[in-house]
């Protein structure tokens, strides 16, 4: 898979854009100046690629030569592809292989993207923004790109990147792309699908020497091309880590996570820092990095930088409501996608065994893109029996600030995370939450205002909610708590986890060795 | 709170309908009862002793409803099913958490099967080789499994087990199966040949409920569906629970494995996550399970203890006329023969010995190379090399297979072996060809370093290289094919190593595995629900 199928590649472009990019390697890998080019773009292409054929010889490491395939083939090597290159370089004279290596990388530059010319970003930070540019998602990690890319593309020199089709190579954004991450409050794109054609003739790009940062998980399709790049480059890899849930908690993920997540692991063992979003999720990075070891890999440096609790939602937050009037109902609120890790059905328990006992109650569950039966059906069967318990699947960012705010407390009793969104923002809306009381939870929690219960213990969960309901007075408690929670900015975020993955010097004083 | 089978009506008619449906469901109830409160069981009809059943399970936990479950449904529950009927329990009352096993049709005269007994296996030690019985084909797993399960039936006496096809329950191993688990190749007469299924293995109308048992599992279960019934077992039966862990590479090398392992593998960590001890197979698959572990707690989990018992090697000693016959298969005439054994995924890193061995062809350095080994996943491009090299008359061979017999000829026939592999749990053929007296060419890192060693400091027979650099090993290969007095030392370390033998392994590990654990006693009730 390269460039959409079905559009025949132009040779012309083709000629001039392979010359293009064996010159923007050149630049770079060659001792001496590149000639003045050749109208010709194949004759230029000729000379150029004799050059660098020759140039290589007398220095043949692994990260020359990945550059000098990237330009030639228009993707990214797998580690297979480079050593196969590395090695026919190293057994062919110099008179044989410039044929040789013309027939190998073209024949990958069928799948590649011939028609793209190359920008190498030489000492640089290039971002890798993927799916916060492409798609109108707005959950937790394209949250924390749309928040954090935009102070570093202000403060720093960065490149901004999307993955060519067919996940070959790193790619100029798009004006609409750029403005999805850069500008998500205001852009003008709101909710438009971008078409492969508006973005193909923009250049690939790779780092040189400099530093790409993962800032989401990138696609499954992209790991072993990166994998390669961190490990042979020359570059460092450096990312933000989540989680690893889909490893840890195998029994709460469709079956198919784990697998896509141990090919994001092959990427992460060879990269040079991760900076975990909690301790939790820090914790879980340098445990994978602690059995790298066994194959004589030092992993990543490991280290923490919490998100930003408060600032999750500080551009809406208002005021907390008053608690509820007495002729409603007051609300109890959960919001988290329907999936077992976010435990509804002990809330959905505990909810019924209240409401059996007289307590008079809404819940209210707000969530989406979930998978399983057990939930729903139990859902239409509360609601069957005139329970009063609310639905609502992909509500936007104002329905959920009301949400928030007319509740009188949330619950969310998630077996595993690796941060717990929906805590900070209901802390951030001054609305008290029980949740759970270990891993991420738990250090979002225990500044103030939360429950914390065991989420595997039905007994407590119904207690706590019992308590919530029932007793103004320790309500009061929460939300005078919640006042007083030390707040952190996302520019101070931003700027810890810059210099934590590019480093103080902003990434311009090349490579770093491990 | 009195639900909608609580009442005397409800329990009265739930009854008629057991006692209408025969003695097997009463027996389910039979079995269980005595286990769930501790006396005997009347005989009685059904209503009675479903309200004895009601009586025992007012107010309980997840565990006796994992028990009841089990027992009623004769297969093992999921830890949502334990959740659920806990949850219905607490709303309507014991009974009706468990109508559903209890009026079930999934046995009997309308399912066209005969009702399966359910024995419960309380303080037994349960060992599940249900792989290892299915086949006697031998990967390395399987032969740790046959070793350690020969000596453990030998030295003690522990139950057999296996799964039903479905992998939803526990059962004996037939007298066939068991055969072959401990002893492996050697089919009776009229049992299928190695790698066929063996008959009876469908045999699933005796199911083995372990509780407050031991349950020792010293093959790979990467199935999602036996480790879904592993979890839950692990968390609710009181069972003491161990492994054998032979690597994590599913989760740590992803990249050099089928796409699809590592789910399978995810959910058997999962379960492992529950259990009590690993016995890890070298320090260094130690260390990718304890990395593991330390990513558990976000999960709000523990893990297990996890400790390396090494694997042994017991060298066989080939005589004059299976050397010569070695000597004929192999061909290598006057030229040393470098041997590669291992089957050809990328990890085991081949390609990276066919481009050592050709830089020193190139350079005049005379020998030949031998791999043994099966084709395996993604092995296109090693074959297509040694094509490539035996079409420029490069004296290099790949056979997919030899006999025992013939290999342990072939580590003694080799000048060396090399085996630079970039992840390994145990690195069997570095520890093969020392324990022939060979020198090894391997990794400097993990469980191949760890062989190296023996034990004692580095220099055990071997020069370590970095896998990942082509020149290292290539280096290190022209040092052995031509610095004899080199050769020569590395040979006498090699002999000198210490020998361990499966007795020892298996003594280990039933010690830590076995009886490093207790299961719960009769004493230790689960917590009753409080409060609520």
């Amino acid at each position: 898979m390269g460039e959409p199928r079905g559009e025949t590649v132009d040779p012309t472009v083709a000629r001039r854009a392979l010359a293009q990019r064996l010159r923007a390697a050149g630049a770079v890998l060659c001792e001496r100046p590149l000639p003045e080019p050749d109208p010709d773009p194949a004759r230029d292409a000729a000379v150029v690629l004799d050059l660098l054929v020759r140039d290589l010889h007398t220095d043949l490491t692994p990260a020359r030569v990945w550059l000098f395939y990237v330009a030639l083939a228009s993707c990214l090597p797998t580690t297979e592809d480079l050593l196969a290159v590395l090695r026919g370089f190293e057994l062919s004279a110099p008179s044989e292989v410039g044929a040789w290596l013309l027939n190998t990388c073209l024949s990958a530059a069928r799948s590649g993207a011939p028609t793209r010319p190359l920008r190498v970003v030489t000492g640089g930070v290039v971002v890798d923004v993927d799916h916060s540019s492409r798609h109108e998602l707005h959950t937790g990690i394209q949250q924390v790109v749309r928040h954090t890319v935009p102070l570093w593309d202000r403060d720093h020199d960065v490149a901004l990147v999307a993955w060519a089709p067919g996940c070959v190579a790193h790619r100029e954004l798009g004006e609409i792309e750029r403005e999805r991450v850069l500008r998500w409050p205001d852009r003008r794109a709101y909710g438009r699908v971008p078409q492969a054609r508006e973005t193909a003739e923009l250049p690939l790009v790779v780092p040189w020497r400099g530093t790409l940062i993962l800032a989401e998980v990138p696609p499954e399709a992209a790991s072993a091309r990166l994998a390669a790049l961190a490990q042979y480059s020359g570059n460092r890899v450096t990312a933000i880590g989540y989680d690893c849930i889909p490893v840890v908690s195998a029994d709460l993920v469709p079956v198919a996570e784990p697998n896509r997540f141990c090919r994001y692991l092959s990427v992460i063992k060879h990269s040079h820092r991760v900076a975990g979003i909690s301790v939790s999720a820090t914790t879980e990075f340098s445990g994978f990095a602690a059995a790298l070891p066994a194959q004589g890999l030092a992993g990543p440096a490991v280290s923490e930088c919490p998100l930003p609790a408060e600032g999750m939602v500080a551009a809406t937050a208002a005021p907390p409501a008053p608690l509820a009037p007495e002729r409603e109902l007051p609300t109890v609120l959960s919001v988290g996608s329907f999936e077992p890790r976010k435990n509804h059905l002990a809330l959905l328990f505990a909810a019924e065994y209240l409401w059996r006992s007289g307590l008079a109650f809404r819940l209210r569950l707000i969530g989406g893109s979930g998978w399983g039966r057990e939930l729903p059906d139990k859902v239409r069967r509360l609601q069957a029996q005139g329970y009063p318990l609310d639905v609502e699947a992909r509500v936007d960012g104002a329905r959920l600030a009301e949400a928030y705010r007319d509740a009188r407390f949330t619950v969310f009793p998630s077996l595993h995370e690796g941060y717990g969104l929906p805590v900070a923002e209901s802390l951030a809306f001054g609305t008290p939450v029980i949740t759970s009381d270990y891993g991420s939870t738990r250090e979002i929690g225990e500044r103030g205002g939360t429950v914390l219960i065991d989420p595997r213990d039905d007994v407590a969960l119904v207690d706590a909610m019992r308590t919530l309901l029932t007793r103004d007075d320790r309500l009061a408690a929460l939300r005078a708590e919640i006042a007083d929670r030390p707040s952190r900015s996302w520019e101070a975020y931003a700027d810890e986890v810059w210099t934590c993955l590019v480093g103080a010097g902003a990434g311009t004083d090349g490579v770093e060795s491990r | 709170m009195t639900g909608r089978l609580g009442g005397v009506d409800g329990v009265a008619s739930l009854g008629a309908r057991i006692d209408h449906r025969g003695a097997c469901r009463r027996a389910a109830l039979r079995t269980l009862l005595p286990v769930l409160t501790g006396r005997p069981c009347p005989d009685a009809g059904a209503a009675t002793l479903l309200r004895l059943l009601e009586e025992a399970l007012a107010g309980a936990g997840p565990e006796q409803f994992w028990l009841a479950l089990a027992v009623l449904d004769a297969r093992l529950p999921d830890h949502p099913a334990v959740l659920r009927a806990v949850r219905a329990a607490r709303l309507d009352g014991p009974l009706a958490a468990l109508h559903r096993p209890l009026v079930s049709r999934r046995w009997g005269r309308r399912a066209g099967t005969r009702w399966p007994t359910v024995e419960i296996r309380t303080h037994d030690v349960l060992v599940d080789v249900h792989h290892t019985a299915q086949s006697s084909f031998a990967t390395g797993i399987q032969r740790v499994a046959r070793q350690s399960a020969l000596r453990w039936t030998r030295d003690h006496d522990p139950v057999l087990v296996g799964w039903t096809p479905d992998y939803t329950a526990l059962r004996r191993l037939t007298e066939g199966e068991a055969r072959a688990a401990v002893h492996g190749a050697s089919p009776a007469p009229g049992e299928p040949a190695p790698g066929e299924p063996v008959p009876g293995a469908r045999a699933d109308d005796h199911v083995v409920v372990p509780w407050r048992a031991t349950y020792v599992l010293p093959e790979l279960a990467a199935e999602p569906e036996r480790a879904r019934r592993q979890l839950a077992m692990a968390e609710f039966s009181g069972s003491a629970t161990a492994v054998i862990g032979f690597d994590c590479v599913p989760l740590t090398t992803a990249e050099t494995t089928a796409y699809g392992m590592s789910g399978g593998f995810a959910w058997n960590l999962a379960a492992v996550a529950r259990m009590d001890r690993v016995a890890a197979i070298s320090t260094s698959a130690a260390t990718e399970y304890r990395g593991w572990r330390q990513m558990l707690p976000g999960a709000g989990l523990r893990g297990p203890d996890i400790t390396p018992i090494p694997l042994p090697v017991e060298a066989d000693d080939p005589s004059a006329e299976v050397l010569a016959e070695a000597r004929e298969l192999l061909g290598s005439g006057d030229l040393p023969m470098v041997l590669v054994v291992g089957s050809h995924e990328p990890r085991k890193n081949h390609l990276a010995v066919l481009h050592a061995a050709e830089l020193l062809w190139r350079d005049g350095v005379r020998f030949t190379v031998t791999f043994v080994g099966g084709n395996s996943w993604n092995s296109e491009r090693f074959f297509a090399r040694v094509a490539e090299l035996q079409a420029r008359r490069r004296p290099v061979q790949s056979l997919s297979a030899l006999p025992d017999r013939l290999l342990w000829a072939a580590y003694r026939l080799a000048r060396c072996t090399v085996f630079p592999s970039l992840n390994e749990g145990f690195g069997l053929p570095v520890a093969e060809s020392l324990a022939s007296g060979t020198p090894v060419i391997t990794s400097a890192f993990g469980s191949m370093l760890e062989l190296a060693a023996g034990g004692h400091g580095a220099g055990g027979g071997a020069l370590l290289v970095d896998p990942r650099d082509d020149h290292d090993l290539a280096r290190a290969l022209r040092r052995l094919l031509t610095d004899d007095e080199l050769h020569g030392r590395l040979s006498q370390e090699a002999q000198a190593l210490p020998v361990r033998t499966w007795d020892q392994y298996a003594h280990e590990a039933w010690q830590y595995l076995v009886d490093g654990v207790q299961p719960k006693g009769p004493d230790e009730a689960t917590a009753a629900p409080g409060g609520t």
